[in-house]
């Protein structure tokens, strides 16, 4: 078979709605733009914790610090599935997860640009967790059809308790909500804090480039920007408008006839700067990261050994 | 005036030394989540600090129905005095070859203390207590086994490293093995079994057993770190409970 019909009959699989599996044969591009696409989500599952962990040890009674642990533990479980299944995609290109965590705290890999921002209050865990995670649901929803089968098997999992997680933001939301002058202070000034990396976080709306075009071809991707970013704006400006939260947006507005939200376009600039890795906390994370991975070598030398000498 | 109510108190300031202790180990624990050499250890760590509040929070509920206060106010907002762990458990975490010394030694205390003491209470809700907490500890104790293996056998380096930490650790682990004179009421009172010093020389002996096979060196007697029974703390325990109390503290009788 020529690399013509092999592409051919490739894509004819992904046409029927086929799933393409770890031993499949695959075009190379088709393998590093699904690993792309995979280690970006592994990455950000991982320094997504970040911003919340630091909220662990300080969680106000025992029942929130027990939730903010298992919720935590959960993304750095997803973090831990989904490489997984880049380390079966991406040992024919001779790479191990040493090497994503080797690229990833040397600023080459990309990360969510959601998690360069600060969360300096408890009401953020509360908007992180409702509000992060639910734009994050809407786009994993949006992949769970993927052509690329074992990523599509982790996301179902994943799925579902991302929609627990959403669950434990919307408690601690409607708590503060509920709660002292303070209290609701503290959660407007959150929600104004992350309202542009929340419309950021679905990317510009318009998506030219031919990688995107290719990935939605193959079946990689499946939804725009846009439509994701509406998704989000259906399923909760409403909700954090019944609250009675002010969105940082005096356009806001749902079109009665087309049912089309318009907003005010984020700075975009501040977007991209952020891709580029300058973030406000970008560097800071990811040094915290590198100080662990280096501090902790002796560990993985010894346990390699201790493998070695069993 | 009932002649239970002496013994009831001296149950509860026994309890409440157990619950303080798991408390704080859990704590200590939750802040290595996200920063465990490994992912798989971030997952795991996080598992057993769950695990460890979670029996802080059994006990600190069967306290609250004796009418010590809510869970909440015990767990987080009482005056350093008040708390009664061993210190070695709320010192801040140093690393990871501390951090597997520290939790051997407490998972293989706690196992003695369930097992052979809080088991055999002859008040009912404390005996099913111990019991649900050791069927969990047994797996820590083998998580913490595997690991010192792991180092054990993993190097000049690492043995160097876990053989300190162990030695670090035990220094300051007296304290949990202090008797207080609630425990010998109710060693007297027949109401439990005997008293945790009791439980020392098993504890050595087994911990040397794992060590041997482990190829680490002898362990030295626990010793050091006394105090905490009594009320007694570092100032890393005022650094945990300033934390803990963070965000409470700015509306204590607000819902969080």
């Amino acid at each position: 078979m020529t690399d013509e019909q092999r592409l051919q009959a490739f894509e004819a699989r992904i046409a029927s709605g086929e799933k393409i599996e770890s031993d499949d044969w695959m075009p190379d591009l088709y393998r590093k733009q699904a690993l792309r696409l995979i280690l970006t989500h592994a990455n950000s599952e991982l320094m997504g914790a970040l911003p919340e962990r630091e909220w662990i040890p300080r969680a106000p009674g025992m029942h929130r610090k027990l939730a903010v642990l298992a919720k935590v533990q959960d993304e750095i479980g997803h973090a831990q599935l989904i490489y997984r299944v880049a380390e079966d995609l991406a040992r024919p290109l001779g790479l191990t997860r040493d090497d994503f965590m080797k690229d990833l705290i040397a600023g080459r890999a990309k990360f969510h640009n959601v998690f360069s921002y600060p969360a300096p209050t408890w009401a953020d865990v509360g908007v992180i967790a409702w509000l992060v995670d639910g734009a994050a649901l809407v786009t994993q929803g949006a992949l769970l059809r993927t052509s690329y089968g074992p990523y599509g098997r982790i996301l179902r999992r994943i799925c579902a308790e991302e929609a627990i997680h959403l669950k434990h933001g919307e408690d601690i939301v409607l708590t503060l909500a509920g709660g002292t002058k303070a209290q609701r202070q503290m959660l407007q000034d959150a929600l104004s804090r992350w309202w542009e990396p929340l419309l950021h976080f679905f990317g510009p709306p318009d998506e030219v480039s031919p990688n995107t075009e290719q990935m939605v071809r193959w079946g990689i991707r499946l939804k725009s920007n846009e439509a994701m970013r509406q998704e989000f704006l259906q399923n909760y400006a409403p909700k954090i408008l019944e609250i009675g939260l002010l969105v940082p947006d005096p356009a806001l507005e749902k079109d009665p006839e087309s049912g089309v939200w318009h907003y005010t376009q984020p700075d975009w600039d501040v977007f991209w700067k952020v891709v580029r890795g300058e973030g406000p906390k970008t560097k800071e994370r990811l040094s915290l990261r590198r100080l662990a991975y280096e501090d902790q070598a002796w560990i993985r030398q010894a346990v390699q050994g201790a493998h070695h000498v069993a | 005036m009932s002649a239970r109510q002496p013994l009831d108190q001296a149950l509860n300031e026994a309890l409440l030394a157990v619950a303080d202790d798991e408390l704080v180990c859990g704590h200590r624990d939750s802040e290595w989540c996200a920063f465990a050499p490994m992912i798989e250890e971030d997952v795991a760590f996080a598992s057993i600090a769950q695990d460890e509040m979670g029996h802080a929070r059994l006990l600190y509920r069967l306290l609250e129905q004796r009418g010590q206060g809510s869970l909440d106010q015990m767990a987080f907002s009482r005056p350093l005095v008040g708390y009664k762990n061993a210190q070695i458990l709320e010192r801040q975490n140093a690393g990871w070859a501390q951090a597997i010394a520290r939790h051997l030694v407490y998972d293989l205390y706690d196992d003695l203390l369930t097992g052979l003491y809080l088991e055999a209470c002859t008040v009912g809700e404390v005996a099913d207590i111990a019991r649900l907490v050791r069927r969990e500890e047994r797996y820590h104790l083998e998580h913490q086994k595997t690991w010192i293996r792991h180092l054990g056998q993993g190097g000049a380096e690492a043995r160097a490293r876990m053989n300190g930490a162990l030695g670090d650790v035990l220094a300051e682990s007296g304290g949990l093995f202090e008797d207080l004179p609630a425990h010998r009421a109710l060693k007297e009172a027949g109401v439990l079994p005997g008293l945790p010093s009791e439980l020392q020389p098993e504890f050595s002996q087994r911990l040397a057993a794992l060590c041997l096979t482990a190829g680490l060196d002898r362990p030295a007697a626990p010793s050091g770190g006394l105090g905490g029974r009594l009320g007694r703390h570092t100032a890393d325990m005022e650094e945990c409970l300033a934390t803990m109390a963070e965000v409470i503290s700015e509306a204590p009788n607000a819902s969080w």
